[in-house]
């Protein structure tokens, strides 16, 4: 496979027309869905599901029922092991290992004084993991350490501010950048919002080997929780915000990180921008193509943006969508909602929708694919 | 006993085919009745917009207070209507930032009148193209209100500003008018397939959910500060605290809800439940909560803004929000799961 995306990232180099991007058949792999869903009935399960190559009928590997809502998966590098990390303010993460051994769950219980605030991440080795977790009795954000081996908690870094979310750890695998939304939770008073008159959301990088802040950046408006992020194939970070406010007038809520220097907002008209309803639920960059996908189920659209020139793509619009994903070997972005529907959004310049699968079954927030 | 059981399997599935047959034809009576209802409601709107242009015209033109008196009376009016329509969070409504441009609400206090002042300061120079182009902050009915009922500018001031604006309602809600009897209304009510007419029943009831979230946080919960003991209400968060108005507009968001949910004397929630499930106890259920909502509505003497400050009335508001969530609640796990529809899951209450 990595010979394939080398020559298939050349090859989209050289080429000026994306309605023609599309991978061979024989480099796409049979995609997994990982996502925690939830029923009528309020039961909540953590499920991974294969499809076949075209998407029919998909093959559920494991199916663990989960305490309450889940949030986000991560999948190490390899594809062996997988954590799903619980709604905020969550006490627990459940672990699994390639075999899908879904009778012997892994279940991480936080820490004392500590809360899960939904997203992990893996170290490029796969020997740790590192998960966002609120400090409420001291009002602060911490990265909580955890071994792999045992799941065991080891130690902890700053955030570098309030309530951070999304975690990725960049392409040199030393530092992680993270999302601080800048919003403070205690646990007596679970989803409520304590401090949206004073709130200082941003971006930080953190030195892993030091546990050093070695970057900062801040948005203009500080009613932009920063909450969501991913990188691209050039090694650049997309963050995507929600305005924590009633938005009357729309603003940019996406914006890159280029070379790690300036955070700068992206392109988009006033007209595009209320497509988000001041509200950004997912941010996913396509491994391989220039492209990158911001969700909104508070706006019911995907925004596609090209990463070389910040550029609006395109967008199209699906009604309650958070979920989004993109596989590394398709030229499609898949996309889940609420409504129980499962999509697949071809990144040529039509970006055909097709439905892939609809079941009652509600998608929770994120889905991620490996 | 193989053709039997082939058999069995046929009937069952005829039977099956025609008790959905039966439902889905419940549901077109019921959304024909919601979009005859949204039609005149809309249509209303767009004749109390003019009325008010016409009346701020005339108060213009005299300078008379009575002229004045006429003009916040017909703002009333139409705010009352709006109250009809804004509880419809679906389709044009929510197309082009429609439902801020006509009211830009909640807002941070100090927001909207800092930027009519802004306005009045150029007022001679304000027509409708710059209304359009400026922020929504100001191109509807919160703007007018401050305009008409707050009476610190001159006269020659407010006139052009306030007619501008004026006319930016006529023409917004003339858009959500024809809206309803075109190109929405057909995709609305014309859906032929059982997915499209579940998904039109979806969104029309998640939007009356919306509202009624919106009544109990935004124009209640919030502004009167009900989660936080000993904590005096806030009255420049109050929806309409110029004219005094807000707890009139929630008693037209409840009346409105109700219409929507049966129809009046059309066809219903009763109906629907009639039809399909006589011996369900669903819409007796919300209806008996809507009735307690609007009986503890009716039990309030004072508008909000004075209520605000009384520790009785508090009291009261607080059981009146309480009531509030609690038809959400009936409406997300009685009438959702009977319909087989589902709350819009990602869009509220997000991470």
């Amino acid at each position: 496979m990595d010979l394939s995306r080398r020559r298939f990232i050349k090859w989209t180099t050289l080429s000026t027309l994306p309605c023609s991007w599309r991978f061979a058949d024989a480099t796409q792999q049979s995609p997994t869905v990982f996502s925690s869903i939830s029923t009528s009935n309020d039961e909540h399960w953590w499920v991974c599901q294969q499809f076949s190559q075209d998407f029919g009928p998909p093959a559920t590997l494991a199916k663990i029922r989960l305490p309450a809502r889940g949030h986000a998966t991560c999948v190490s590098p390899s594809g062996e092991k997988s954590v799903l990390v619980g709604r905020r303010p969550a006490t627990w993460m459940v672990a699994m290992e390639r075999s899908f051994d879904t009778l012997r769950p892994r279940w991480i219980t936080v820490q004392e004084e500590r809360h899960f605030l939904g997203h992990a991440v893996f170290s490029q080795d796969e020997k740790f993991l590192y998960a966002t977790e609120n400090s409420y009795q001291e009002g602060r954000g911490v990265i909580g350490v955890y071994r792999t081996v045992d799941y065991q908690r080891i130690g902890e870094l700053a955030s570098g501010g309030i309530g951070p979310h999304e975690l990725r750890l960049m392409p040199d695998g030393k530092q992680l950048m993270v999302a601080n939304g800048g919003i403070l939770t205690h646990s007596s008073r679970p989803r409520e919002k304590l401090n949206l008159d004073r709130m200082q959301p941003n971006l930080s990088r953190i030195e892993l080997s030091t546990g050093r802040i070695t970057g900062q950046w801040y948005l203009g408006d500080r009613l932009l929780s920063i909450r969501h992020l991913d990188i691209d194939a050039q090694g650049d970070v997309w963050v995507g915000c929600q305005y924590q406010a009633t938005l009357l007038d729309p603003i940019p809520l996406v914006a890159r990180l280029r070379r790690q220097s300036n955070l700068e907002v992206v392109q988009a008209t006033p007209n595009q921008w209320r497509k988000l309803n001041g509200y950004c639920g997912s941010v996913a960059c396509h491994p391989a193509l220039p492209l990158v996908a911001v969700s909104s189920p508070r706006g019911d659209h995907i925004l596609f943006w090209h990463i070389d020139d910040r550029e609006l793509y395109g967008m199209v619009k699906i009604r309650d969508v958070c979920g989004i994903a993109m596989p590394a070997d398709r030229a499609e972005c898949l996309a889940s909602n609420g409504k129980g529907e499962l999509y697949s959004v071809s990144l040529d310049k039509s970006l055909e929708i097709r439905l892939i699968r609809h079941s009652p079954l509600k998608w929770d927030n994120h889905l991620t694919t490996a | 006993m193989r053709y039997l059981l082939l058999c069995w399997f046929v009937l069952a599935a005829s039977f099956s085919d025609i008790v959905n047959a039966r439902h889905d034809a419940e549901l077109v009576n019921w959304l024909n009745q919601v979009s005859a209802t949204a039609q005149q409601n809309h249509n209303r709107l767009l004749q109390e917009a003019k009325a008010l242009k016409s009346a701020v015209a005339s108060y213009c033109h005299s300078q008379q207070q009575d002229a004045l008196a006429a003009a916040q009376n017909q703002w009333r009016n139409l705010m009352q209507q709006w109250m009809q329509v804004v509880v419809l969070q679906f389709g044009p409504l929510m197309e082009e930032d429609r439902r801020l441009r006509i009211q830009a609400w909640p807002m941070r206090p100090g927001l909207m009148e800092k930027q009519v002042r802004r306005l009045l300061k150029h007022a001679d120079s304000v027509t409708l193209g710059t209304i359009k182009e400026a922020s929504v902050v100001v191109q509807g009915l919160p703007a007018l209100e401050y305009l008409l009922f707050e009476k610190s500018s001159p006269i020659s001031q407010v006139c052009p500003v306030t007619l501008a604006i004026a006319d930016h309602l006529i023409e917004q809600t003339g858009i959500l008018q024809k809206a309803w009897t075109g190109d929405f209304l057909a995709e609305f009510t014309e859906s032929a397939d059982p997915a499209g007419i579940e998904n039109n029943v979806d969104e029309f009831l998640n939007g009356l959910v919306t509202a009624l979230q919106q009544i109990s946080r935004r124009k209640l919960k919030d502004p009167l500060q009900l989660n936080l003991n000993n904590k005096e209400g806030k009255l420049k968060e109050l929806e309409s605290f110029y004219s005094r108005n807000s707890l009139t507009n929630i008693r037209s968001n409840v009346a409105a809800l109700d219409l929507y949910l049966n129809g009046g004397d059309g066809y219903g929630l009763d109906d629907y439940q009639q039809a399909v499930d006589p011996e369900g106890v669903t819409a007796h259920l919300i209806n008996d909560q809507l009735r307690e909502i609007q009986t503890s509505l009716n039990g309030f003497t004072q508008p909000l803004e004075s209520a605000i400050g009384n520790q009785k009335q508090r009291r009261e508001l607080r059981k009146l929000h309480q009531q509030l969530v609690e038809l959400q609640f009936q409406l997300e796990s009685q009438l959702f799961k009977q319909l087989g529809i589902t709350r819009d899951f990602n869009s509220e209450d997000g991470d």
